[in-house]
């Protein structure tokens, strides 16, 4: 990897999630003035996706020199599929802000579209290969399970993330993003591993944002995006790539899930790091899971050693 | 010992005549037999068994790498007394790269490089063939690859024809440069679009052709 390579993929993504993110936490912060009792998060909820999506281009501009909007290649819309994640992130994250008398009409747009966008992903990415790969009945019936897993995952993560503010939700997702690495990488799938770390230094941005603003949160918008990422990370890496395993990346498609642990009514009313560390834990374990049969599926301990 | 030296003679004999025999066999329908005047436009298919597409690409900056795509496929007609009425139509599979490592291979065929899934074939049809001097030709066409078809120009040697087990075949070689990054393939390569990233941009094609007459 060249320095080129390390400034446009880890070292710019880095700088714009975490100086956007404390721009937009002081900015709110000043505009606002949220009353010290209020409980609820007050962050600017957008911003973690908008900060996340231009972070993601820079990176998507580190790997391909010449991006468009909508490549043929649908192994190359990384950029439109964050686009979409940080578009969706935003709008979730604007329903929160409706009155609390009609927050019922929130969640009824909130879930579709996060249904939405599990739907769009699949389709952009694997819709062109029909039919000489697969079926248009098997593209959608694809496209149904991703939605279908995005929305629960948000939503679990998204109510992990309303208790774990600050630097704690970064790290709850780090493991997820750091076990796709391996993941790829075994797999001989190189940008995927790239694109996994660049989200992770994004993730260590935003951790160290939180440590410096202790009601960050990632809730709605910010897990939307991750998920989003991820969630087009695995369709590339199990449909486009002849070396993919399915079993290590179903496992890591449960990590999310994981976190949920802390939700369980004996966990959630605790109060100190007791939570934290049942969200947390779960997901080390089971990303760790997922990272080490990936690489123990390789007989080579270097899949590039060409 | 006298018994044994008469009776091998037989035995050398014969062993002998099968060889002159073969010899004689392989001659007639394994040698191409080429023959220098001008075929008529006649229609070829592919031997995908004796042809070759081979490709070079710089690899850190430096050094030529060589690879190939195994099992060519396609047709063309050409007499080269009338070379503007030449066709060409070649396929060859992505699956099919063949770097001489298996990692690699797989590595070249998934998302980062050709997308085999989605981009199974690549394609050649030719635009116009024109004479240049001798058996020397300009063939245009339109190269698609990787969801991008775009125009190319291949240095065109018409070998000529000859006969291959009893049939009459043609052979012709042909250059094309071409530059991946006109084809959206884009890793690995230097951000200025030369040669000096891990791998260069501009990549040579030659395409070696036998083609029994349909």
């Amino acid at each position: 990897m060249s320095t080129r390579d390390l400034l446009f993929t880890t070292v710019f993504p880095g700088l714009i999630t975490g100086v956007g993110l404390l721009a937009a936490w002081l900015l709110w912060q000043v505009i606002f003035r949220p009353a010290p009792s209020d409980a609820r998060p007050r962050g600017p909820l957008w911003a973690a996706p908008v900060v996340f999506t231009l972070a993601f281009l820079v990176a998507y501009y580190g790997f391909n020199t010449k991006p468009q909007l909508w490549p043929t290649s649908s192994a190359m819309r990384f950029h439109t599929t964050a686009a979409a994640g940080g578009a969706i992130g935003v709008l979730t994250s604007l329903v929160t802000l409706v009155p609390a008398r009609f927050r019922w009409a929130g969640h009824l747009v909130r879930h579709p579209l996060t249904l939405a966008l599990g739907a769009f992903i699949t389709l952009a990415l694997l819709a062109p290969l029909t039919p000489h790969a697969l079926s248009a009945a098997r593209v959608a019936l694809i496209a149904a399970a991703c939605a279908a897993w995005l929305a629960p995952a948000t939503a679990a993560l998204d109510a992990v993330a309303h208790r774990q503010q600050g630097w704690r939700m970064p790290v709850v997702l780090l493991p997820v993003a750091a076990a796709f690495i391996p993941v790829c990488y075994f797999g001989a799938y190189a940008t995927g591993a790239q694109f996994s770390a660049c989200l992770f230094a994004l993730l260590c941005a935003a951790l160290i944002v939180g440590l410096i603003c202790p009601r960050l949160s990632l809730e709605h918008g910010g897990v939307v995006f991750v998920l989003a990422a991820l969630l087009s990370l695995g369709l590339l890496a199990q449909f486009l790539n002849p070396n993919s395993r399915t079993w290590p990346l179903i496992v890591l498609a449960l990590a999310p899930f994981a976190a949920a642990v802390s939700l369980l009514p004996m966990l959630a009313g605790r109060k100190g790091l007791a939570p934290f560390l049942a969200a947390a834990v779960p997901v080390v374990v089971v990303a760790g899971a997922a990272a080490l049969w990936a690489f123990l599926g390789r007989p080579d301990a270097d899949p590039y050693a060409y | 010992m006298r018994i044994r030296t008469i009776a091998a003679v037989p035995v050398a004999l014969l062993l002998a005549a099968g060889a002159l025999g073969f010899a004689a066999h392989e001659r007639s329908t394994l040698a191409p037999s080429v023959e220098t005047p001008a075929a008529q436009a006649a229609a070829y298919g592919v031997d995908p068994v004796h042809s070759s597409v081979v490709f070079r690409i710089k690899h850190a900056g430096i050094a030529n790498f060589y690879g190939r795509f195994n099992g060519l496929t396609g047709e063309f007609t050409f007499d080269p007394d009338n070379p503007s009425a030449g066709q060409f139509a070649f396929s060859v599979k992505t699956q099919n790269v063949d770097t001489g490592n298996s990692q690699r291979d797989d590595h070249l065929r998934n998302a980062d490089f050709f997308n085999a899934v989605q981009f199974p074939t690549i394609d050649f049809k030719s635009t116009s063939i024109t004479h240049v001097e001798g058996n020397h030709y300009v063939l245009k066409g339109d190269l698609s690859l990787h969801g991008k078809t775009r125009p190319v120009e291949a240095k065109f040697e018409w070998l000529g024809t000859g006969t291959f087990r009893n049939r009459p075949i043609a052979a012709f070689e042909a250059v094309i440069e071409i530059k991946r990054s006109d084809f959206d393939m884009t890793h690995y390569m230097a951000p200025d679009g030369s040669d000096s990233g891990g791998l260069g941009n501009n990549v040579t094609i030659k395409v070696a052709v036998e083609a029994p007459q349909k």
